[in-house]
């Protein structure tokens, strides 16, 4: 079974030189290339791919917006970002919203097909500049809330992994600190993304209350 | 906009999009943006149907619908925005290369639904003119057209088709279009059916296309329906003059009644098909000889049907001196002409002239009255909202404004004029829809704009909108003159001629920096959006050219140098504009950035790298561009020594902030150097360049090198500013 890959990309000269390099490697297979992130939105969760690359800078909507509405439809949704510079501060708002990983576009493509792969098997890469934005995102105090508030804190055991991480540990290193194994560490990482959805949203939703 | 995206970015999206308008000006014959083809049948693959919209108009896909062909089968496409015109060009392409045949009879139609489907409300689209290629169309209804049986090429088959078709678009708008072909018979007894005349009876509809249908003459009476009262004049070879030669837009072409008595009551009448303000008509004398045909012409316009007794809105006549124009002239008629409201749907021309013949035209042309509107404004890219007056903000270098003009077609040349009262006076022509000028001077202008006709002619309405160009409050007069007078209170004794001099030259210098701060957003937003993205398409396109070499023979080394020289410059492009952008003057940008280039440096290399802790970096100080590049750009110097140098595998990355003190650290575990050692080498070109760089910002740059390693300190009493 071959990954099913979704590009949402608007440089159509990128976008096909990607489709057709994707689809030289035998385990993953482009399904769909879009230029309007519309049509990526209209179609997107009738065709399910495994994983959609999304570009951040689309025209007329933003791959972060992309991101939050198509996850609203489709929750299943595995999206990796595009971006042309590492230091875009939408990098960390996709991720808020749901994306499960950025690229740079000047990425050797060898690489992008690791980083499909690893995100088909669940993991969720996670560097030592995101670890850091992270800290800080939950450094705001989240707004009061019934029910769930213990819910989106982060475990202490959490605090510990992005403190390394954003002291640029690797996840072995992470593994071999905490004397557990390598998927527990990504479990760790995985529920982290997942706090950090909730918490990125009911902050908008904060402030969305406050106007 | 979503919430929590930085403010910046919420401006560089409105600036996309009022760019994007801006710069892609739609072209008449730009065809729409279809997608989501649906259709009652389709042959093959879901892919292969739905490139029936994908903006080509060969194969080999398409729709097609082999093994349906004995059913009436439609297709439905929907429009990604609105369609907003009032006549479309409809193209149906059968480019398959293979000798499949186009379809034999069918329907166009449109829909106003939100989601056009099968299942929707349609309605027919009123088909004006078409052609084709290879076979002959004929018409078997308003909407519906037939293509004839063809013999057969020698060859057997037969050749590629294309129906070209202008339509009306009754309403205006439409959000879908849709196909309905119908089974012709193929035999005599009917009992055998088909949606194409030739084996295998099957089409494949290459390419579905619709454009907006652009005139090139504002003339609106053109090919509008025009009838006489009395049969016209009967020519010697038994042909008649007809009244369509009055809207059939050829000059040549001419009307006039045959010999009738005096009170006949004769007169043409013209259908616009529609209520319109008028501008003014025009009527074109025959051109070929000089007859006395023409004078003492009466123009009635009506806005109900003439024939059940309605009033005329506004009556006039040409030529009431009882002259005659020269031949070819066009007499023209302006409201003032006559009496009345000047709108019309029904005109009527008549003439009380004894002359026989009379009246004789060519052409009867009618220009409706077209202004130009405003519909988006940008001061230096970011768009501002288009109310009157026009609110520029200060410091405005460059105003962009779209304009539209309503109305039907367009005049071959230039579409308008345009200037700006009090400033630059003269009109200027353009046949673009965006104007790009200087801003006006602070204060109050007026923007004028003006229609033109394809006669030639200035439509009478003209586009007046104030603009108000604001000014920094410390360029107001009142700012400065209250401003010098603190200035000299406080300078008391020391005279008042210094302390202005002073004031002047802070304000020239606070300008400079808010239009240099204005500017840098902008040059690093190009640079962003243009060479970076131009940069990472190079580098992919390497990477795969590379890729495939390696797995059929050695890689060029020439291309792996050049590939790894893009990446660099686009590693080095992101540096530039990181300094560049005047967004991140925090302490805490800088040493992210720091962190993260580190990260970022390492990231390929053998070398681990670790990094301190962020907690102990005050989060609001703001630092001038100067420290914050010359730390950066020494300690950039500071890890590729490690890289080149240190021969190690371990890192450590630290920023402080202590006592008014900012301190970078940036040390290995390698083997370290004598520092007295490096004498004339490029190394040596690397550390100069620390010192001097730190002492340029009054700081300094210490390196404490022994056998457990390397550590360069950069320390610099921080300076905070804006």
């Amino acid at each position: 079974m071959s990954i099913r890959v979704s590009i949402v990309e608007d440089d159509a000269a990128y976008r096909c030189m990607l489709e057709t390099h994707l689809n030289q490697s035998p385990d993953v297979r482009c399904v769909s290339t879009y230029g309007d992130p519309r049509e990526a939105l209209r179609r997107l969760p009738m065709e399910k791919p495994d994983v959609v690359l999304m570009d951040l800078q689309l025209p007329g909507l933003t791959g972060t917006e992309c991101i939050a509405a198509l996850r609203a439809e489709y929750p299943g949704l595995q999206a990796i970002m595009l971006t042309v510079f590492e230091q875009d501060e939408q990098v960390f708002q996709a991720l808020a919203a749901g994306a499960c990983g950025y690229l740079v576009k000047r990425t050797p493509p060898a690489r992008i097909l690791e980083a499909i792969r690893e995100v088909q098997q669940g993991g969720s890469p996670m560097s030592a500049h995101i670890a850091r934005c992270v800290v800080e995102a939950f450094r705001k105090p989240p707004p009061p809330k019934q029910g769930e508030a213990e819910d989106f804190q982060l475990s202490p055991r959490e605090r510990e992994i992005l403190d390394l991480l954003a002291q640029g540990l690797l996840l072995k290193e992470i593994a071999q600190h905490f004397s557990v194994s390598h998927s527990t560490v990504q479990t760790h990482i995985g529920r982290i993304y997942k706090k950090l959805h909730v918490h990125s949203r009911s902050q908008a939703v904060a402030r969305l209350k406050q106007q | 906009m979503i919430e929590g995206l930085p403010g910046f970015l919420c401006v560089r999206f409105l600036t996309a999009l009022a760019l994007a308008g801006a710069s892609s000006t739609i072209r008449a014959a730009d065809p729409l943006e279809l997608f989501a083809p649906q259709a009652t049948f389709y042959a093959g693959a879901m892919e292969t149907f739905a490139s029936v919209v994908d903006g080509v108009e060969t194969g080999p896909g398409g729709w097609s619908v082999a093994g349906g062909t004995t059913k009436p089968q439609s297709l439905v496409v929907n429009c990604l925005r609105p369609v907003e015109a009032a006549e479309l060009d409809v193209s149906l392409f059968f480019l398959a290369g293979k000798p499949f045949n186009p379809m034999a009879e069918f329907t166009l139609s449109f829909t106003n639904d939100e989601e056009p489907s099968l299942e929707g409300n349609w309605q027919p689209l009123e088909i004006l003119r078409f052609n084709s290629q290879a076979t002959t169309l004929e018409r078997i209804s308003s909407s519906g057209l037939r293509a004839a049986r063809i013999p057969y090429n020698v060859n057997g088959g037969v050749p590629d088709e294309i129906y070209r078709i202008t339509a009306v678009l009754p309403g205006r708008r439409a959000t879908g279009f849709r196909v309905d072909t119908i089974p012709v018979p193929l035999t005599q007894d009917g009992r055998l059916v088909g949606l194409s005349w030739y084996a295998p009876h099957d089409f494949t509809l290459t390419e579905f296309r619709v454009a907006i249908h652009q005139r090139e003459t504002t003339n609106i009476a053109h090919y509008q329906p025009a009838r006489s009262s009395h049969p016209l004049y009967l020519n010697p070879d038994r042909t008649r003059l007809r009244a369509e030669a009055l809207t059939d837009g050829l000059p040549a072409t001419i009307a006039h009644p045959g010999k009738l008595p005096p009170d006949s009551g004769f007169f043409y009448e013209i259908d616009l098909g529609r209520i319109c303000k008028l501008d003014h008509i025009g009527l074109r004398t025959r051109g070929d000889e000089q007859f006395e045909r023409f004078t003492r012409v009466q123009v009635s316009l009506f806005t109900t049907a003439p024939d059940r007794g309605a009033a005329a809105t506004w009556q006039g006549m040409a030529r009431a001196d009882g002259k005659h124009p020269p031949p070819g002239a066009v007499e023209t008629l302006v409201p003032a002409d006559g009496n009345g409201e000047f709108s019309a749907r029904y005109l009527r021309i008549s003439s009380d002239s004894p002359l026989p013949y009379s009246p004789q035209l060519a052409e009867v042309e009618v220009y409706e009255s077209r202004c130009p509107e405003i519909v988006a404004a940008v001061a230096d890219g970011r768009e501002i909202p288009v109310v009157a007056p026009l609110v520029i903000p200060p410091g405005t270098k460059r105003l962009s404004l779209r304009v539209q003009i309503p109305g039907i077609g367009l005049p071959p040349g230039d579409w308008f004029r345009w200037r700006v009262r009090n400033d630059m006076g003269d009109w200027r022509t353009s046949r673009l829809w965006t104007l790009d000028m200087a801003c006006p001077p602070p204060g109050q202008s007026v923007f004028e704009a003006q229609a033109l006709h394809s006669d030639r002619q200035w439509d009478a309405t003209v586009l007046r909108l104030p603009i108000l160009v604001r000014q920094h409050f410390w360029m107001s007069g009142w700012f400065q003159w209250s401003s010098a007078l603190v200035m000299a209170g406080l300078a008391t004794g020391t005279g008042i001629f210094w302390s202005r001099r002073r004031a002047a030259r802070q304000l020239t210098r606070m300008k400079a920096e808010a239009a240099l701060s204005t500017e840098r957003a902008r040059i690093a937003r190009d640079m962003h959006d243009e060479v970076g993205g131009k940069l990472a398409r190079l580098s992919l396109l390497g990477e795969i050219v590379l890729h495939g070499q390696q797995t059929s023979t050695q890689a060029s080394p020439q291309l792996t140098a050049l590939t790894r020289g893009v990446r660099e410059v686009a590693v080095e492009l992101e540096q530039v504009i990181w300094s560049l952008s005047p967004k991140h003057d925090l302490m805490a940008d800088l040493v992210r950035h720091i962190y993260q280039y580190a990260e970022d440096f390492f990231a390929d290399t053998p070398v681990i790298c670790r990094f301190g802790p962020m907690a102990d970096i005050p989060p609001d100080i703001k630092l001038r561009p100067e420290p914050r590049n010359a730390l950066f750009r020494s300690f950039k110097e500071a890890v590729a020594n490690i890289l080149k140098h240190a021969h190690t595998n371990t890192a450590q990355i630290d920023v402080r902030y202590d006592e008014g003190f900012m301190e970078i650290r940036a040390a290995d575990k390698g083997c370290g150097f004598d520092s007295a050692a490096l004498k004339s080498s490029t190394d040596r070109n690397g550390l100069t360049n620390m010192h001097e760089r730190m002492n340029s910002i009054g700081g300094t740059c210490a390196i404490q090198s022994g056998p457990s390693g390397t550590t360069v300190i950069l320390r610099w009493k921080v300076i905070a500013g804006g």
